[in-house]
């Protein structure tokens, strides 16, 4: 389409050039934002991230501190009830129980390292996550 | 004063008895009921238009989907999507019964640790039986990471308590959070009514009140996040199902 058609032309005849030049910018500014848009409806919207940022910190915090905790109950549990069950008090306790720290360090270490590239390509499916 | 913890009370409306089981409807059932039919009314309604230009409650609806939607991709991939209805569900139900929970007088279903432990349970229940039909036995390469030979036989152990970890993680997180906001919030509205009954005292009651609305409005972000937590972290389970223990 050429922006400096003579008016009088085609249908939009009675637009000045000028009004013809904006309505040319306007829709190709829209295409523009159309393939835009079609391009990360797949991905992360990068405005949306910005705004959610903030929680998102919140919600990871949240998330990290309960893991340590998690790990050292789950492995005292199960050290608990072995040593109930096998007479062998305290040794799998205390087994377990640092086992337990150990597993909840990894947790927490493993969901540190996954926020830190939290925007990975779908397209990977997120098989270089984790270790 | 009432005591803060008076608001978990089981209370049952409906009793009713299956072969000795005792399967009555309580209200912790009945706000469950009423985040579900809230849940989907919601969603039916917000999208009976269907319009091209959604109109606010189409556009909440569509928000909704879509921040699930990117969660889902972010952590499981595209193939993830599948399990798009399962957390979806998991996070509207979770977030209504944490906003219905802030309802004043009303019940805050996960704050009971049963509620938080079965859903917990069901998403590890899911990954377990998605993982075994989906790799056999591979799904254990889970618990083998990329180590030495000579450090297995310490981190399978570790590994696999580190999975177990996982349902008392996400189930205690929600309860723990949303049980201790409650008490909180009760505690220190508590403040506001003793501190009127003595006399002289009542001039400094507004204090404890701000504080009060300060804490709800804490409580409304926290029943949002750990909704959202509660996604993202079934999210991160469920990639284990689907990509195996090979990463």
């Amino acid at each position: 389409m050429s922006v400096n058609g003579a008016p009088g032309k085609g249908p939009q005849g009675d637009l000045t050039p000028e009004e013809r030049a904006a309505l040319e910018d306007r829709s190709s500014d829209l295409g523009r934002k159309l393939r835009e848009a079609r391009q990360t409806e797949h991905g992360q919207r990068p405005e949306a991230k910005g705004r959610t940022g903030r929680s998102e910190a919140m919600g990871r915090a949240m998330k990290l501190s309960s893991e340590l905790v998690g790990g050292v109950v789950v492995g005292g549990a199960i050290g608990w009830y072995l040593d109930s069950w096998l007479h062998t008090k305290p040794w799998l306790f205390i087994l377990f129980f640092l086992i337990g720290t150990a597993a909840g360090m990894r947790n927490l270490v493993v969901g540190a390292m996954q926020q830190k590239t939290p925007s990975t390509p779908p397209a990977s499916g997120g098989a270089d996550k984790d270790k | 004063m009432a005591s803060p913890i008076e608001q978990f009370n089981i209370k049952t409306l409906i009793p009713l008895d299956f072969a000795g089981i005792d399967a009555s409807f309580t209200n912790a059932s009945a706000f469950m009921v009423g985040a579900v039919v809230l849940a989907s009314g919601f969603m039916v309604v917000a999208m009976r238009e269907r319009a091209l230009v959604p109109g606010r409650m189409q556009s909440m609806a569509e928000m909704a989907y879509e921040f699930v939607a990117s969660t889902v991709r972010d952590n499981v991939g595209e193939e993830g999507m599948k399990f798009f209805p399962l957390v979806f569900s998991l996070f509207m139900f979770v977030l209504l019964c944490n906003l219905l929970g802030m309802v004043p007088g009303s019940f805050t279903v996960t704050s009971q640790l049963v509620v938080t432990a079965a859903l917990a349970l069901l998403v590890i229940g899911i990954v377990i039986i998605y993982g075994l039909w989906q790799h056999g036995l591979g799904f254990l390469k889970l618990f083998v990471p990329d180590v030495p030979p000579v450090l297995l036989p310490l981190m399978i152990p570790i590994e696999i308590v580190s999975f177990l970890a996982r349902p008392l993680t996400l189930s205690v997180r929600l309860f723990a959070n949303m049980l201790a906001g409650h008490i909180a919030l009760k505690i220190f509205a508590g403040f506001v009514a003793s501190l009127l009954a003595a006399g002289a005292w009542g001039i400094i009651a507004p204090l404890p009140l701000l504080l009060t609305t300060a804490l709800t409005a804490l409580e409304v972000l926290v029943a949002v996040l750990q909704a959202y937590v509660f996604a993202v972290l079934t999210s991160v389970y469920l990639s284990d199902a689907v990509h195996g223990g090979h990463h």
